[in-house]
């Protein structure tokens, strides 16, 4: 369970540019539940994921995880409890390192970092069986460096390292913004697969007003920094499309 | 050319080759630009005239000289970490402050090694030659061996990754700031390796023995890289391979502009030539290939 209890963030504090981006935000995200976030550029969502993930400081409020407080907890820190794909597809994965090196550094997330070899042969066949769950035929080519692969390569299998270590937690940060159409599909498909079958507690930052309804159970909208809209999974099962693009008039 | 000449070639590419590796390690692992290098290189040699002088053992010396380059660059990481000042400045004023220090430490100027115990003379080869071929060759393999094997462990990988990727490394569980510490400690214990190996091997410390020899070092490691392009994409060992190939090389194209009459005044300029050339070509081949 993630709990957000009265959260402030402002930006460019006490200069003509100050923006409040979270104005006294307070939310649960239950156990093995996959939220969905929308809202216009500038509403909050993305800030609100950042809060979690630990790359933005709320000025007021606090975090937990499980009832225990982590609001001052640095992100890497908090890669015990979290898994995360960003917006930039290239990011969630080191160009130059093999695929199986990256893959060998996100089965250590939640752990220490050693003095010993651990991408053996054992790991690799472990790499291979993970990477074929994508169907991309990547399982037979594990030493390509990632900066070869194209960007819908490199975000899948940033989805399947999220899971390489312990996980309860997944944020996606509008992991489909940069891919086109095809890569974009494949992507959601899988991380919704990969969310139910590993029981996650998920979010969803998305700006396709298609994949928040078709995906995960609870929607929200942000809108000034606040939550405007709060939809459990019968009401959103009602909602249409038409619906949900009025909301942004 | 003779044998001689490329004989002393050798062992300076090889005794130089540490502070390649230090310079790659910061550069092309990390992918920041230390010039800490110049300050740690002399710290190295300072440490070394100084010890040997007072009649330490070589193997002891090394330890403290190692220790002293290390305390450099964990300088320069920590300015860089939490001032969050670019990378070159906490170089320079890490360098800037280092020449007191090193000042300091050694007393004056130049420290001559007359009728020292070395660690050329620990080998217990009376062949002076010979005895330098061994210590060097010795020296690089375990530097190599030793880098090989850390570079692919859990931590090497962690390592890699940090110059590489930040964002990512640190949603791995990785203090970056600390990783960006402890890589330019190690780059800068590498570099006073090489100021302990120079020193000796040529005889004596120089305040400024370290000026300008950042430019060598990544004048190395880019002609290693121009003549193993291929390969060193491939594995991590023809990188070092390369570096050391290129150290070696480097100080063979500056020992052929000195026969040819080179006033040594003109070194420096040389030398930046140099490494200008090799820039330049490389930078050049790259525009053709996009």
């Amino acid at each position: 369970m993630i709990a957000l209890k009265n959260i402030d963030v402002v930006f460019n504090s006490g200069t003509a540019s100050e923006l409040k981006a979270l104005n006294d935000v307070s939310l649960v995200l239950k156990e093995k539940e996959f939220t969905v976030v929308i809202g216009s550029n500038g509403s909050g969502k993305s800030t609100l994921l950042n809060v979690i993930a630990g790359t933005v400081t709320p000025e007021n409020g606090s975090v937990s995880i499980d009832e225990k407080d982590i609001t001052r907890k640095e992100d890497y820190e908090r890669s015990v409890f979290i898994s995360r794909i960003f917006q930039n597809p290239l990011a969630g994965t080191a160009p130059e390192l093999s695929i199986v090196d990256n893959f060998r550094l996100a089965s250590l997330r939640t752990r220490k970092k050693g003095f010993t070899i651990g991408t053996d042969k054992k790991f690799e066949e472990r790499v291979k069986e993970k990477v074929s769950f994508l169907k991309l035929g990547l399982e037979n080519n594990i030493y390509k460096p990632m900066g070869s692969l194209s960007g819908g390569q490199r975000q899948a299998l940033t989805l399947v390292m999220g899971i390489m270590d312990d996980c309860k937690i997944m944020l996606l940060d509008e992991p489909t913004a940069a891919l086109d159409p095809r890569s974009a599909r494949l992507v959601m498909e899988k991380a919704e697969e990969i969310i139910s079958t590993n029981q996650l507690t998920a979010l969803l930052v998305t700006h396709n007003l298609k994949d928040a309804l078709h995906y995960g159970e609870r929607l929200l909208m942000m809108q000034e920094g606040k939550i405007a809209r709060d939809l459990n999974a019968d009401s959103k099962s009602k909602t249409s499309f038409e619906d949900v693009a009025l909301w942004f008039d | 050319m003779s044998i001689d000449f490329l004989l002393t070639a050798l062992l300076q590419g090889l005794g130089y080759a540490s502070l390649a590796l230090g310079v790659f390690l910061s550069l092309r692992i990390f992918n920041i630009p230390d010039i800490t290098t110049d300050g740690s290189f002399t710290a190295g040699g300072a440490v070394t005239a100084i010890l040997l002088t007072q009649h330490y053992h070589p193997l002891i010396v090394l330890i403290v000289a190692v220790f002293a380059g290390m305390i450099a660059g964990t300088t320069t990481g920590l300015i860089l970490t939490r001032f969050k000042i670019q990378p070159l400045l906490a170089g320079i004023l890490t360098m800037t402050a280092l020449y007191s220090v090193n000042l300091a430490i050694m007393g004056r100027s130049n420290i001559p090694l007359i009728d020292t115990y070395d660690i050329f003379q620990f080998t217990h080869i009376t062949n002076l030659s010979g005895s330098y071929i061994v210590v060097m060759v010795i020296a690089v393999l375990m530097l190599i061996t030793k880098l090989y094997y850390i570079l692919r462990t859990d931590f090497g990988i962690a390592m890699r990754a940090t110059g590489n990727s930040e964002q990512m490394v640190r949603s791995m569980g990785v203090n970056t700031d600390r990783m960006k510490i402890t890589g330019l400690a190690i780059a800068n214990g590498l570099t006073a390796f090489s100021g302990y190996l120079i020193t000796q091997y040529q005889g004596f410390a120089d305040i400024n023995m370290g000026l300008g020899i950042v430019i060598s070092g990544l004048g190395s490691v880019m002609i290693g890289e121009a003549l193993f392009k291929k390969r060193i994409k491939k594995s991590i060992i023809y990188s070092l391979i390369a570096v050391i190939i290129g150290s070696v090389a480097f100080r063979i194209i500056i020992a052929m502009a000195l026969s040819l009459g080179l006033n040594p005044n003109y070194l420096k300029i040389v030398t930046a030539a140099i490494v200008l050339l090799i820039v330049g070509l490389s930078t050049s081949g790259k525009r053709k290939n996009q």
